[in-house]
């Protein structure tokens, strides 16, 4: 701030306040001169001739008379006058007072706002004299020296990086240890940290639901190292040439045994395929490509987990999709429990079952059929538990409907509506 | 080539400073207008407060000539609308020289940086 400036801007902010100010006294005196008007007119019709000096040109007065003591004539303004009686004129000078009045009240809100600006002009000034405690704090900005300085220090940063690394693949200490010394987390990985944190979260959650209990009986303790270990994650993908950003690690681990991952921000990629925390088959993911020399390899690997069934068939272990994967390994099925499930599941065997979306046949034949082999689509039985068949049903077919390969009794108790069992209770007594 | 760029210079604040002067001028036009336009307003409000009858009087030079009540306020309110259109017009042309001037502004600054430009080349040719 050039102090020259700053005086040049005190200097405009107090002739501002100057004239404001001179406005608001000429507007006083005309207000003081409208006041002595009324006066004199009040006074004026008390008698009916008045005597007077009667002013003579510039410089000359003669005794004179006022002899209409009552009719004034009053000057409206742009040369033209109306007649007036005293009184008329008297008020007509009481409204403009009024206006005066207004008039000075908005200039002195302008003085209450130009002069808080002087003051504030004021004070920068002393804070530039250095006069007071408070002091100006100045760094001048150059692009071009603040892009040369966020590079250097983006390489001093990966270079502190590598070092720690070394350094915990030298001494080999515990993660968790290393995990404090990494202190020289950016904060970006310090968020993709507590992204994968919570994730790893949900998953546990999930996992502790009633469909997983039993293979967590089974491989407790490796899923216990499992879970020290997800800290790091290593996955393998089939492209080897997937480009990871913020060079990862590169050493492979076929045991469970693992290091360190310093580099998190690329833990938010592999999470999202690290869902196969779900213990469902070891062999079939793991690839423990050779990547050594290749830079960016994510690799993954599980625990060993018994294959929860049919995988000793002679099926060829060849996974090409997920579908392979279900229907080789088969895990317990994520949709709620229905009598109607039950028998379709025990019923289509190891077949791989593919489910036709929402589209029911119309014709109610397909009631009888039982499930064939592979893809077809489970019977009409379960219609009753459907919410709608596909299909209008008279009142007297419910029976048929009912009594078809299964057998009714056979079914376990489950809940039916009052209305149902009305209509049931209707068609059928029982 | 450094005189011919600091004619070019002349020229252009002379353009400049015309329009500057105009804009000046038209400014104070209107706020002339302004205030006529206040006063007026006043006489027309007092002269609707005039009972009928009552005696106007309009000064022309030293003499105070009589005029009817009506006509006046006729007269008034004609002046009144007058004053609103020059006005208007004024703002515009205000407006309009306003620009120019803000292009002419902006060529003699160009104009400037060029020369000082050429002034730093030449400066360190020698």
């Amino acid at each position: 701030m050039d102090p020259r400036h700053l005086n040049r801007l005190k200097e405009e902010q107090q002739k501002a306040i100057y004239e404001t100010k001179e406005r608001i006294k000429q507007c006083e005196s005309f207000k003081s001169d409208y006041k002595a008007l009324q006066n004199r007119l009040k006074t004026l019709p008390d008698s009916v001739n008045h005597d007077i000096m009667v002013p003579f040109g510039k410089l000359a007065f003669m005794p004179g008379k006022i002899v209409h003591t009552n009719e004034v004539m009053v000057l409206l303004g742009d040369n033209w006058f109306a007649e007036r009686s005293a009184k008329q004129a008297a008020e007509i000078a009481g409204r403009r007072m009024k206006e005066l009045d207004k008039k000075v009240k908005e200039l002195n809100d302008q003085m209450r706002l130009l002069e808080p600006r002087l003051g504030f002009t004021s004070d920068l000034q002393t804070e530039l004299q250095g006069k007071e405690d408070v002091r100006e704090i100045r760094e001048e900005f150059d692009e071009e020296q603040e892009r040369l300085w966020n590079d250097r220090h983006r390489e001093s940063v990966k270079r502190q990086k590598e070092q720690e690394r070394l350094k915990a693949a030298a001494t080999g200490t515990t993660p968790m240890a290393q995990k404090v010394e990494g202190s020289s987390l950016s904060d970006e990985q310090l968020w993709a940290r507590l992204d994968q944190l919570e994730r790893q979260e949900a998953e546990r959650a999930e996992m502790d639901s009633d469909e997983w209990k039993e293979e967590e009986e089974e491989d407790n303790s490796s899923r216990k190292k499992k879970k020290n270990d997800e800290n790091m994650r290593r996955v393998s993908f089939a492209d080897e040439n997937h480009p990871k950003t913020l060079g990862l690690q590169m050493s492979q681990n076929d045991d469970d045994e693992e290091e360190e991952d310093d580099d998190l921000s690329e833990g938010t990629d592999s999470d999202d395929d690290d869902d196969d925390e779900e213990g469902s088959d070891a062999d079939g993911e793991e690839e423990d490509s050779d990547c050594k020399t290749k830079r960016r390899t994510i690799f993954f690997s599980h625990t060993k987990t018994p294959a929860v069934s049919q995988s000793g068939r002679g099926e060829a272990v060849e996974i090409n999709s997920p579908s392979d994967i279900y229907k080789l390994f088969q895990p317990p099925s994520i949709l709620k429990k229905s009598p109607a499930r039950e028998r379709w599941n025990e019923s289509s065997g190891s077949a791989s079952v593919s489910v036709r979306g929402g589209s029911i046949p119309e014709d109610s034949t397909m009631t009888s059929h039982t499930v064939d082999t592979a893809t077809h689509i489970p019977s009409i039985a379960s219609s009753a538990q459907k919410a709608f068949s596909g299909q209008i049903v008279e009142r007297q077919t419910q029976d048929t409907q009912h009594h078809t390969g299964q057998t009714h009794g056979a079914e376990p108790q489950r809940r039916v509506s009052k209305f149902r069992a009305k209509r049931m209770g209707q068609s059928d007594p029982s | 080539m450094a005189e011919g760029m600091q004619k070019r210079l002349q020229g252009e604040l002379e353009k400049f400073q015309n329009v500057q002067k105009d804009v000046g001028k038209h400014v104070n036009l209107r706020q002339q207008l302004e205030g006529q336009l206040s006063e007026n307003t006043l006489v027309k409000e007092e002269l609707d407060r005039l009972e009928e009858g009552a005696g106007v009087y309009k000064m022309i030079g030293p003499a105070l000539i009589k005029q009817d009540l009506g006509e006046a306020k006729q007269t008034v309110q004609k002046r009144i609308d007058y004053i609103n259109g020059e006005l208007k017009r004024h703002e515009n042309l205000i407006k309009e020289l306003e620009k120019k001037a803000d292009n002419h502004r902006e060529t003699l600054n160009k104009l400037q940086h060029q020369f000082q430009q050429a002034q730093v080349k030449a400066a360190a040719k020698s």
